[in-house]
């Protein structure tokens, strides 16, 4: 527990020491030529008619003054500044953001979308997979379903395709049904495997599923570790989103009762379900059975 | 320790923020570059224009079960009139937008999105399903008829033929207001309630006389209204936002009750008094309750408080560094235990170079659950005796879930080419686990992955990760016993149990898991890929192991404007085996005092489930388009019990056999999903819309309850569209 201890300070100290190290070390570098200067979007709008028209109409081109106060608005706040672009007409001159590397493009980004689940996309997995903001976003279509390139599922499972296909198995989360969407469990822009939160797993199927909360008295210990011990959210062939059919699942970690091998009326009914008899099995406030066994058969 | 941990975070976020005087960047103002040039300009009043409007009716019609064909969908025979909508606004300084259609009071689904001169934001959805619930028949599957009643397993459903069904709504709204006096604060509330109404199946045990099953309805009336507040602080470099948040959680049907009977006698002195001496004694120790009516099935109400604290800087060379701070509690009404939970994680990316990037996070977790002790003793009191001799106090059992976890990821991204990326990480985690025997479990896992998209017409990924676990999460009194001839019978039970046993696990020593992805688009019409991952996973301790591989391709052809397909197949293949740890007692006249070890056999589960899916869109005329789509699944999933049969060692004599014990544990599915939808434009803005849908469920193997089943859905309509 000791070195547990030490290890967790000595990580600490590093994030720290890194910290300073960078804020002493400098600047940091900007996409677009530090030599332009500021144009103006009535400079943009003459060879970009179509573009600039559609932008206006966005979220982008209608900002107020007091939500960019430290930086700048209009197509330059983005593509950088279009002096050199304006006279040159090359695209070389300005910032284009498929000509970028998909980290750099959410940076520009990022610097002023900086709340909420922005805070941390920088870490997240889609960022550290070279997912970036304009993989799923564009910017100068209309900000209907928050300028998403295709309505949020199609365009989680194009890319995600093996949950696809998990959600048309027999047992499934209503997403096929169009009544529950991947943001319903998912953030894409931060949380450990892009969950939304900042907890446990558990603690996020429990938003929905409350009633399997507790703390019960009698716990089920593969209950309260993890939810995906047992369950698979996104579609299982069994009822219920269980990874494998009763008793199987059950006999994995459990041996069977001895009453199985020499009475057949035990067995008709344990085989079939363990749930016919343990039915509290996410946990109970009732003690239940076996008084040598402190109540906690999960029989009631 | 609980506030130890969030005020560390606290003074880390203080910190951070006054970091922030050393790296203030210059101020760019908006003075030319500014699209809406004058914000103090008179803007024109915001409409609302219609959008669409729809009026629909649709119709359904059942065949046999139809909890697998429409789990959320209302199958009600007959057509339901129902109601669509879309209408937006917007001015250069609000915007709003709503959308939402109703198609029956168990259908409902709403939306709206506001923002009033980009200050005031919101989001409210409303959302309604209804959802199937399982009936079990609860049926005796080999019920042995001419056993005297008292020791008859015996099922029992007081309501055959009921379906049970729930209907779930969940209300969120959530607003923000950024003041234009003071930008650099935004406040956010939200808050989300949950309701859950209907009936569900509630079965009951009661072990005393008999191994009686019995079923009934159980009413649900659940609400789980969630509230959060907070405020973000933005400024510079620097974001820092709290949190509160609030949830309660009360269910308002009362639980069921039953009989539970007492330990009062020998439940068949007949038998048991000829061939099991000292029975009595030996049945005492099973029994708690005392020939009552009790309830069972019961939620408990619940209330939970949490407090988050998050600060984000931007940091110089391309890097941030994130710290949150979380504590929770979470209390059940019922018992009045507490879980605690607190959690403090640190956060860093920086782009070494201009080609290298790092990425480390860490997380420091603690969680309390140590209340449930006390309420076991106060639960179980009604049931024992002063120095109770069935009773053993050493089986009061202290929680799993308390316990201390350390995690930290460390990953490095070299980016190859402009779109090509290498990935190296490794993350470790350890979770010391208070009240556990098995010790801590730590984890190891090393990632590598490349990634690239050298051109617009091809890309492609390759992954790998693998885990080393110490000490996995394990039942170490799950059985595999080969210890013989103790005596347990005529003993209270907890000596049993303790007894000597080897652990069970369904939980890896040993994981490889390797991915590809393949993406090809040889031309504009075409596009293939190909996603493929193959999973091992073992427990060298316990003989578990699961391999499992999916491969998935699809197609998608665009031969003109007009037409769109697209095809796809995918594959799940699952191999798992495990041991099953039965214990062999002699049970037969005059010796009923043995236990003569387990035999453990290694028993295979495999699944293999086949989804094919088509989709067609094609614009047949300018009016008129056409869109269908088709899935069909094949999925089957068994156990083999065939080797389940031996006997102990050195005791030949009794030979067991349950070969036949995997009887009602396959499954054989057939699924058909067809859709096609017709859209013609009647008018300018006027279109008539017609949806026919047919689904199909058929199980090919025997299962305790029949859960084949089919729908048929039409759905015709008229709508207003404005775009």
């Amino acid at each position: 527990m000791i070195k547990v201890k030490v290890l967790a300070n000595v990580v600490v100290l590093i994030l720290f020491a890194g910290f300073i190290a960078n804020t002493i070390r400098g600047e940091g570098d900007e996409p677009q030529a530090k030599t332009a200067s500021y144009v103006g979007d009535g400079m943009c709008t003459g060879c970009h008619g179509d573009v600039s028209d559609a932008f206006s109409k966005t979220a982008h081109g209608q900002l107020a003054d007091f939500q960019v106060k430290d930086f700048r608005k209009g197509c330059e706040s983005c593509h950088g500044p279009g002096s050199i672009h304006a006279e040159s007409s090359n695209p070389e001159d300005i910032t284009v953001f498929k000509d970028l590397s998909p980290s750099k493009a959410s940076e520009v980004c990022l610097r002023c979308h900086t709340n909420g689940s922005f805070m941390t996309f920088s870490v997240s997995e889609h960022n550290i997979n070279d997912v970036s903001c304009i993989s799923c976003h564009r910017v100068h279509q209309t900000r209907d379903n928050h300028n998403l390139v295709l309505a949020e599922d199609k365009l989680c499972l194009g890319c995600h395709k093996d949950i696809a296909s998990k959600l048309n198995y027999p047992s499934h989360h209503p997403l096929r049904e169009g009544k529950m969407t991947c943001l319903d469990c998912h953030d894409p822009h931060s949380g450990e495997k892009n969950l939304k939160t900042v907890q446990t797993p558990n603690d996020l199927c429990f938003e929905c599923h409350t009633d399997k909360q507790g703390p019960f008295t009698f716990e089920h210990e593969p209950v309260v570790e993890d939810c995906g011990l047992c369950h698979e959210p996104h579609g299982t062939l069994v009822n219920n989103l269980l990874k494998k059919t009763e008793p199987y699942l059950c006999l994995q970690c459990h041996q069977f009762h001895f009453q199985i091998a020499e009475h057949s009326d035990v067995r008709g009914l344990a085989s079939s379900a363990c749930t016919h008899c343990h039915t509290a099995i996410h946990g109970s406030d009732l003690p239940s059975a076996l008084k040598t066994n402190a109540g906690k058969s999960l029989t009631r | 320790m609980k506030s130890k941990v969030f005020w560390i975070s606290v003074l880390i976020s203080i910190f951070l923020i006054a970091c922030n005087a050393l790296g203030q960047e210059s101020i760019v103002t908006n003075t030319d570059s500014t699209t809406n040039k004058d914000n103090n300009q008179t803007s024109p009043p915001l409409s609302l224009k219609v959008k669409e409007l729809s009026f629909f009716t649709k119709a359904t019609t059942t065949q046999n079960y139809p909890g697998k064909v429409g789990e959320y969908e209302v199958l009600d025979e007959g057509a339901r009139a129902g109601i669509g909508f879309a209408a937006g606004g917007e001015n250069d300084k609000s915007y709003i937008d709503v959308q939402g259609d109703f198609q029956n009071d168990a259908e409902q689904s709403y939306h709206a999105l506001w923002d009033i001169g980009k200050a005031f934001k919101g989001v409210f959805d409303f959302d309604k399903l209804r959802h199937w619930l399982d009936h079990d028949p609860i049926k005796n599957v080999n019920e042995v008829k001419g056993l005297p009643p008292t020791r008859k397993v015996y099922t029992k459903d007081l309501d055959a033929g009921t379906d049970y069904k729930a209907d779930r709504s969940v209300a969120h709204a959530s607003f923000s207001y950024q003041s234009p006096d003071a930008p650099e604060i935004t406040g956010h509330v939200s808050f989300r309630q949950e309701e859950r109404r209907g009936s569900v199946q509630a079965i009951s045990f009661t072990m005393c006389q008999t191994c009686h099953v019995s079923s009934r309805a159980k009413q649900i009336d659940q609400v789980t209204q969630t509230y959060s507040a907070g405020v973000t602080f933005q400024k510079g470099k620097v974001t820092a936002d709290y949190t509160f948040g609030y949830r309660k959680f009360e269910e308002k049907a009362p639980a069921p009750t039953n009989f539970y009977e007492g330990p009062s006698t020998n439940p068949d002195p007949a038998f048991f008094d000829t061939t099991w001496p000292g029975a009595p004694q030996s049945y005492s120790d099973k029994r708690t309750y005392s020939d009552e009516e009790l309830p069972y099935s019961f939620v408990p109400n619940s209330e939970k408080t949490s407090h988050t604290l998050k600060t984000t800087v931007r940091l110089p060379h391309r890097s941030n560094l994130t710290v949150v701070g979380d504590y929770s509690a979470n209390q059940n009404l019922h018992n009045s235990a507490w879980l605690k939970y607190n959690s403090v994680a640190s956060l860093f990316n920086s782009a070494v170079t201009d080609k290298l990037s790092l990425n480390l996070k860490y997380r420091y977790q603690h969680i309390d659950n140590d209340d449930i002790e006390s309420a076991q003793v106060a639960a179980l009191a009604p049931y024992l005796l002063p120095n109770d001799p069935y009773f053993s106090p050493t089986r009061l059992y202290n929680s799993a879930l308390s316990r201390e976890t350390h995690k930290a990821n460390v990953d490095l991204v070299y980016r190859l080419l402009r779109r090509s990326v290498l990935r190296l990480g490794w993350e470790g985690d350890i979770v010391d686990r208070k009240n556990y025997e098995g010790g801590k479990t730590t984890k190891n896992s090393f990632r590598t992955s490349v990634s690239t998209r050298i051109s617009r017409k091809f890309n492609t990924k390759l992954e790998y990760i693998g885990s080393w676990i110490d000490n996995p999460f394990e039942n170490y009194r799950g059985g595999k016993e080969v210890v013989a001839d103790s005596f347990y019978l005529g003993d209270i039970y907890s000596t049993f149990l303790d007894s000597l046993r080897s652990p069970l696990s369904s939980d890896p020593t040993r994981e490889d898991r390797g991915r590809v992805r393949l993406g090809f688009s040889p031309s504009e019409k075409w596009d293939f890929s190909l996603d493929t991952e193959y999973r091992h996973s073992r427990n060298q301790t316990t003989g578990w192991k699961a391999d499992y591989l999916t491969p998935g391709v699809s197609m998608n052809f665009l031969p003109s404007e007009k037409t769109n397909m697209n095809l796809t197949y995918s594959y799940q293949y699952g191999r798992t085996k495990t041991i099953f740890s039965v214990p062999v007692m002699l049970l037969k006249a005059g010796q009923l005092n043995y236990h003569y070890g387990s035999i453990n056999v290694l028993i295979p589960y495999n699944e293999d489930i086949h989804s094919l899916g088509l989709g067609i869109f094609r614009q047949l005329s300018p009016k008129l388009s056409w869109n269908s789509s088709a899935t069909y699944l094949f999925s089957q999933g068994e156990y083999i019990t065939k080797d389940l049969k031996g006997h102990p060692i050195d005791h030949p004599e009794e030979e067991l056999d349950l070969t036949d014990f995997d009887t009602y544990g396959k499954h054989d599915y057939r699924q058909l999903y067809i859709t096609l939808n017709l859209d013609y434009r009647l008018l300018a803005n006027i279109y008539l819309t017609g949806e026919l849908g047919y689904y199909d469920f058929s199980n090919k193997k025997i299962y305790i309850y029949d859960i084949d089943g089919s729908v048929y859905v039409a759905n015709i309509g008229i709508s207003f569209k404005q775009f």
